[in-house]
C-alpha cells in the first residue's frame, strides 16, 4: 500500500495526535494555524481527512453525541497504520536531515 | 440565510460538516469579542476558501459530475484565448453588475437597516400614530414617556430631542452643531463604553445639576487636539458653559449622527398635560421578549390612555418599532423597491443577452469540439456544464470588477452625504458591500452565466447540430445563421444608433458644465442661514415678538458685517443662489383671452422661486437683460411684480417678449383646489441665468420676488468678501453673530461657488452613469455586429475560395460580401435614426437640444465606418485563402 504522506497530510496527522479525543474540523483547523501560522480552510482539511480515511490512516466517527449545544460534530483519530506511515515519513524526513540543519541555517544567514 | 448560501457553493460528502466547522467558527469569534460584521465577513471568506477547494478536490475526479475543475481552467485559457471578446463581455456585465450592487446596497440599508451596535436589532423606539390625521407623528409627549418607563417587556427607555447650538471651544473656530439632548438610558442602550470619563447618570438630568456634555472622539481629536487631559474642561454650547465629563469612541453616534450629547432635563410635573415638548422615545426589548409582547403591553397602555383623555387622545396608538427603522418604516413600500431593484437586475439580462450573441459566435466555431466530444460519451449536461464554467470565470470576472466600480461609486454617495446635510441622516446608513450585497452579486453572476454560457450552448448542443457537423466534415453543415441572426445584427445597429447620439450630447454637455463659469464672482460669496435658537422649542416665546428680536439681532448683524473692511456687501435672500423651492407656474395666455380672459396655459411648469432684498441684482452684478430692477415700490404682501431669467422665457414662456406678461402659481397643485384664488404677477424684469449661466442646463426657470428681510425666517445671508478667502471669512460670521447672542446661529457656512459645486455632484454621477451604460451597451452592439460578420462571412469562407479559384474578381467578391453586411447595417441604422428622430420631438427638442441636424447623420456615419470595418476584416481574409485549400476541403 502507498504509504506516502503529503505534507498537509502530516500536518493534519499530527494535529490528530495533539487532539486526541477532541479532534473534529475547527480544533483541527486552529491546532494547525496555531502551531504553524499557517491559514487553512476547512474545505482542505475535509477533503485532506477523506483521503486519508479512504487509505485507512484515519477513522471518522460522526455517531458520537455532541457535548453542549449546536450542530453535530465529525471526530477523527489515528489508526494503526495513520500512525506508522506518519512515524515512517517523519522518520524518513528526519534520516534525510540529519545534521543538515546547522549547514542549513548558515545558507539561510548568508 | 448565510448557511443556506453557502451551503450552494460547498459541495460533496463532507459538505454538512465543513458548515458546521464554519458555523461553530463564527461563534466563536463572536464569543472572543468579534463584531458581528466582521465575524460574518470571516464567514463568508471561509465558505469561498472551502468552496474552492472542496471544488478543485472534485476536478480530480470528475466522473458522474457535471462540472469540474478542469473546466475554470478552460474557461480562463478561453478568455486568453479570445482577449477582445473577454474584455467586451467583462465590461459589459461589470457595469451592469455594479450598477445593480450598488443600488442593493442603497436600497436594502434604507430599506431594512441593521443597527451595527450590539443586538442592535432589539433596540426599538415607541412612536405614537394617529389614526384620524393618518400621519405617522414620530414624536412622543413627555408625559407618554413617564409612562413607558414603566414597561416590563422594554428596558432602558428614555429619550433625546435634537436643538442645534453654536459651540465654542478655546482655540478653535465657532460652529453650529446639532446636540443630542438624552436621558442617561442612551448610552446603556448602546452598550458603548466612554473611552475617556464616564456619561450622564440619572443625577445629571436633574433640574439645577451642573451643565455637563459628553463629546465625540472626532470632537475630541478636532477641537481638542486629543488632549488627554480633557475631563473637566469646559466648552459653551449656545449661552452656557457645559463642563466635558466623558469622551464616547470613534464611530459612537448614537441616537441619529451626534457627537455632542447633554442631559435631556425635561420635567413632566413643569408642563400641562398635553403641552410638553416632542420627544424620541427609545428602549431595548428586555431579555426574551419579541417585539410583539411589547407591543401587546404597549397597546394595552395606549388604549387606556385613549380611554382617559377621549378628546386628544382617541386616534392614537402607540407602535413599537425597532429603531434602525425610526427613519423609514414602510412594509408597504417594499414591493415598489424589490420591483425597482429587479428591474434594475434586469439590465444585466439586456447586456448578458449581447454578451450571449458574441459567445453563440464563438461557440458556434467550437461545435466541432462539442459533436467530437458527444461521441466520445459526454452527455449534453456535461457539455452544458462545461460552457456554463467556462461562462461563469466570464462573469465572475466582471463580477469582480463590477463590485469595485459599486465600492467607487457608494464610497462618492458616502462622501457626497455629508456636504448636503448629512447630520441628519442616521449614523446607520452607511452605503457598502454588505455579505448581502456579495451573494445578489454571486447570484446576478450565475445568472449572467446561464445567459452567457447556457443559452448558445443549448442551441450549439442540439442533436441536429452535432449530426450535421460529423457527417459533413469540418467547415461545413453545423450551426446555421437564419433570419433571426439577420434581425440580431438590425436589431443591435438599431439599438446602438438610437443611444448614442443621447450619450454623445450628455457627455458633451457634462464637458460643458464642467468648465462653466458662474458668470460672478462666485468665490468672493459666502452664504449662511440664519437661526435664532430657542431657550425652549415648545415656545413661551411669542411667535411676534420672537420675529422682532429676530429682526433686530439679524439687522444688528448686518450692520456689523457691513462696517468689516473685508466686507464688500451683504444680502439677504429666501434661499442660496441655485436651492430656491420650485413651484409650479401658469402663465397668461394672451392669445386666448378673447374667448376665456383668464385661461391660463393648460401645462404648468416648475420654476424656483425666490424672495431677494431689492439690491440683490445689483450686488452680484447681475445685469438686467430687459425692463427694470426692483424698487423699494416692489416690496410688500400687495407687489405684485416678479422678475424672471432668460431660462423662464425660453422654457415656460416659450421665448417672445416677457415684459408685461403675467404669470401666476398653480392653485391646484398649491392648495389642492382648482378654484381657490392666486394672484397674478406681472414680469418688469428679466435677468441672466444664476448662479448658473443661461447657457447650460442647469440655469434652471427662476422667478424673483422683492421681499422686506424683516419678514423671512430664517434669513439666508450672502456676504461677499474682498481680499480674504470666504472660507477664513466664515468664522469672523460666526464671531460677531456670538457677540450679538450666543443663540443667533448662523447654520452652515459655504462659499457659494462650493454650493454650486456640490449641486453638480448628483448631476454629474447620473451623467457618468448614462455615458457608462450607454458607451458599454455602444461597444457591445460594435462587438456584436463585428463578432456576427465574421461570422458570417467565415461561413461563406468556402463560397468566397471556389468563387476566386474559378477566377471571380477580387473586389467583385468583396463587394458581394459586403453588400450584404452594408444592408443590414443599413436597415439597422435607418431604424434607429427614425427611433431617436421620434423621441427628440416628442420631447420638443429637449433631448439633443438642436443638435440632431448633425449629431444623427455624424451617429449613422459611426456605425457604417465600424460595421464595414468589422465586415471588411473577415472578408479580405478569405479573399487571401489560396483556392486551392478552400477547394481541398471540398
Amino acid at each position: 500500500m502507498n504509504t506516502y504522506l503529503g505534507d498537509f497530510e502530516q500536518l493534519i496527522l499530527f494535529s490528530l495526535l495533539h487532539l486526541g479525543d477532541d479532534a473534529y474540523g475547527v480544533t483541527i483547523r486552529e491546532s494547525i494555524e496555531e502551531r504553524t501560522g499557517r491559514a487553512v480552510s476547512s474545505g482542505a482539511i475535509y477533503t485532506t481527512l477523506g483521503r486519508l480515511e479512504e487509505r485507512g490512516l484515519v477513522t471518522a466517527d460522526a455517531g458520537q453525541p455532541t457535548p453542549g449545544p449546536g450542530r453535530p460534530r465529525k471526530y477523527y483519530a489515528l489508526t494503526p497504520a495513520g500512525a506508522r506511515a506518519l512515524l515512517e515519513a517523519y522518520s524518513t524526513m528526519q534520516a534525510m536531515a540529519g545534521g543538515l540543519i546547522p549547514r542549513l541555517a548558515k545558507l539561510v544567514e548568508r | 440565510m448565510l448557511r443556506r448560501l453557502a451551503a450552494l457553493v460547498i459541495r460533496g460528502p463532507e459538505a454538512r460538516w465543513i458548515l458546521n466547522d464554519l458555523e461553530e467558527l463564527m461563534v466563536r469569534d463572536l464569543e472572543r469579542g468579534m463584531s458581528v460584521e466582521r465575524a460574518r465577513w470571516r464567514y463568508v471568506r471561509n465558505v469561498f476558501g472551502s468552496a474552492l477547494t472542496t471544488w478543485r478536490a472534485g476536478g480530480r475526479e470528475p466522473r458522474g459530475s457535471l462540472v469540474s475543475w478542469l473546466d475554470v481552467r478552460l474557461g480562463v485559457r478561453m478568455l486568453l484565448k479570445y482577449p477582445g471578446l473577454a474584455l467586451v463581455g467583462v465590461l459589459g456585465m461589470a457595469v451592469a453588475i455594479a450598477i445593480g450592487a450598488a443600488s442593493f446596497s442603497v436600497i436594502y440599508t434604507i430599506l431594512d437597516p441593521e443597527m451595527p451596535l450590539d443586538e442592535g436589532e432589539r433596540i426599538v423606539t415607541i412612536q405614537n400614530h394617529d389614526a384620524a390625521r393618518h400621519d405617522q407623528a414620530r414624536h412622543t409627549h413627555l408625559h407618554d414617556l413617564e409612562m413607558w418607563r414603566n414597561l416590563a417587556t422594554v428596558e432602558d427607555v428614555g429619550a433625546f430631542r435634537t436643538v442645534e447650538r453654536n459651540l465654542v471651544t478655546p482655540g478653535a473656530r465657532i460652529e453650529s452643531v446639532r446636540t443630542a439632548e438624552m436621558t442617561a438610558s442612551g448610552f446603556r442602550i448602546a452598550r458603548v463604553s466612554p473611552q475617556l470619563g464616564r456619561y450622564f447618570s440619572e443625577e445629571d438630568e436633574r433640574a439645577g445639576a451642573a451643565n455637563v456634555v459628553v463629546i465625540g472622539y472626532d470632537v475630541w481629536q478636532n477641537r481638542f487636539g486629543g488632549d488627554p487631559a480633557i475631563i473637566g474642561q469646559t466648552l459653551q454650547l449656545g449661552p452656557d458653559r457645559h463642563t466635558v465629563i466623558g469622551v464616547m469612541p470613534r464611530g459612537y453616534a448614537f441616537p441619529i449622527n451626534n457627537r455632542i450629547w447633554t442631559p435631556l432635563r425635561l420635567e413632566a410635573a413643569q408642563y400641562a398635560q398635553w403641552e410638553a415638548p416632542q420627544l424620541d422615545v427609545f428602549g431595548r426589548l428586555a431579555p426574551g421578549v419579541t417585539q410583539a409582547e411589547a407591543q401587546a403591553e404597549v397597546s394595552t397602555l395606549s388604549a387606556q390612555l385613549a380611554a382617559a383623555y377621549p378628546a386628544e387622545r382617541e386616534h392614537v396608538r402607540a407602535q413599537v418599532v425597532p429603531y434602525a427603522h425610526v427613519f423609514l418604516d414602510a412594509p408597504e413600500l417594499m414591493w415598489a423597491f424589490h420591483m425597482l431593484q429587479l428591474v434594475v437586475s434586469l439590465l444585466l439580462v439586456v447586456i448578458g443577452t449581447n454578451v450571449a450573441v458574441l459567445v453563440y459566435a464563438r461557440t458556434a466555431t467550437r461545435t466541432g469540439e462539442i459533436a467530437v466530444r458527444t461521441a466520445l460519451g459526454a452527455s449534453r449536461g456535461r457539455v452544458l456544464g462545461q460552457l456554463f464554467i467556462e461562462a461563469l470565470v466570464l462573469s465572475g470576472l466582471a463580477a469582480i470588477t463590477g463590485l469595485a466600480g459599486a465600492h467607487i461609486v457608494l464610497q462618492e454617495i458616502n462622501a457626497f452625504i455629508p456636504a448636503m446635510e448629512g447630520e441628519q441622516l442616521p449614523f446607520w446608513w452607511n452605503f457598502r458591500l454588505t455579505p448581502g450585497v456579495l451573494a445578489y452579486v454571486a447570484a446576478l453572476a450565475v445568472v449572467g452565466a446561464l445567459i452567457v454560457g447556457v443559452l448558445p450552448g443549448l442551441k450549439a448542443s442540439t442533436r441536429s447540430v452535432l449530426a450535421g457537423m460529423l457527417h459533413s466534415g469540418p467547415g461545413g453543415g453545423g450551426i446555421r445563421l437564419g433570419r433571426t441572426w439577420t434581425v440580431l445584427i438590425v436589431s443591435q445597429v438599431a439599438i446602438a444608433v438610437a443611444i448614442l447620439p443621447v450619450a454623445l450630447h450628455i457627455g458633451s454637455a457634462w464637458l460643458r458644465y464642467r468648465g462653466v463659469e458662474p458668470g460672478f464672482a462666485a468665490a468672493e460669496f459666502l452664504t449662511a442661514p440664519i437661526y435664532l435658537d430657542r431657550e425652549d422649542e415648545a415656545g413661551e416665546e411669542e411667535d411676534e415678538a420672537f420675529m422682532a428680536r429676530y429682526a433686530a439681532l439679524r439687522s444688528e448683524l448686518v450692520r456689523r458685517l457691513d462696517a468689516d473692511p473685508a466686507v464688500a456687501g451683504v444680502l439677504l435672500a429666501t434661499a442660496v443662489p441655485g436651492g430656491e423651492q420650485g413651484l409650479p407656474v401658469e402663465v397668461e395666455e394672451p392669445a386666448r383671452t378673447t374667448s376665456d380672459p383668464d385661461v391660463a396655459d393648460a401645462g404648468s411648469r416648475g420654476a424656483g422661486v425666490a424672495r431677494v432684498s431689492v439690491d440683490f441684482f445689483d450686488a452680484f452684478d447681475i445685469p438686467i437683460l430687459a425692463g427694470r430692477t426692483f424698487t423699494a415700490g416692489d416690496v410688500g404682501d400687495d407687489a405684485r411684480t416678479v422678475i424672471v431669467n432668460t431660462s423662464f422665457v425660453e422654457r415656460v414662456l416659450r421665448g417672445g417678449t416677457a415684459l408685461g406678461r403675467r404669470i401666476r402659481y398653480s392653485p391646484t397643485r398649491l392648495t389642492g383646489d382648482a378654484g381657490a384664488e392666486q394672484p397674478w404677477y406681472e414680469i418688469v424684469g428679466v435677468v441672466p441665468g444664476f448662479p448658473f449661466p443661461t447657457a447650460t442646463a442647469l440655469a434652471a426657470p427662476r422667478v424673483y420676488h422683492a421681499v422686506d428681510p424683516a419678514t423671512i425666517y430664517p434669513v439666508t445671508l450672502a456676504v461677499r468678501v474682498r481680499g480674504e478667502a470666504p472660507a477664513v471669512f466664515s468664522g469672523r460670521v460666526r464671531e460677531i453673530a456670538l457677540a450679538l447672542d450666543p443663540m443667533l446661529r448662523p447654520g452652515r457656512i459655504t462659499p457659494l461657488c462650493e454650493t454650486m459645486r456640490s449641486r453638480l455632484t448628483p448631476l454629474r454621477l447620473g451623467a457618468t452613469l448614462l455615458v457608462v451604460v450607454t458607451l458599454s451597451t455602444v461597444l457591445l452592439s460594435a462587438a456584436g455586429i463585428y463578432a456576427l460578420m465574421s461570422f458570417t462571412v467565415a461561413r461563406r469562407r468556402r463560397e468566397i475560395g471556389i468563387r476566386s479559384a474559378l477566377g471571380a474578381q477580387p473586389h467583385r467578391v468583396l463587394t458581394g460580401v459586403l453588400y450584404r453586411a452594408l444592408r443590414q447595417l443599413a436597415v439597422g441604422i435607418v431604424i434607429g435614426l427614425a427611433f431617436a428622430g421620434i423621441v427628440d420631438s416628442v420631447t420638443g427638442g429637449e433631448m439633443l437640444r438642436g443638435n440632431a441636424l448633425w449629431l444623427l447623420p455624424a451617429v449613422g456615419a459611426l456605425m457604417v465606418v465600424i460595421g464595414g470595418m468589422a465586415a471588411l476584416g473577415p472578408a479580405r481574409r478569405a479573399l487571401r485563402i489560396p483556392p486551392t485549400e478552400a477547394l481541398r476541403a471540398e
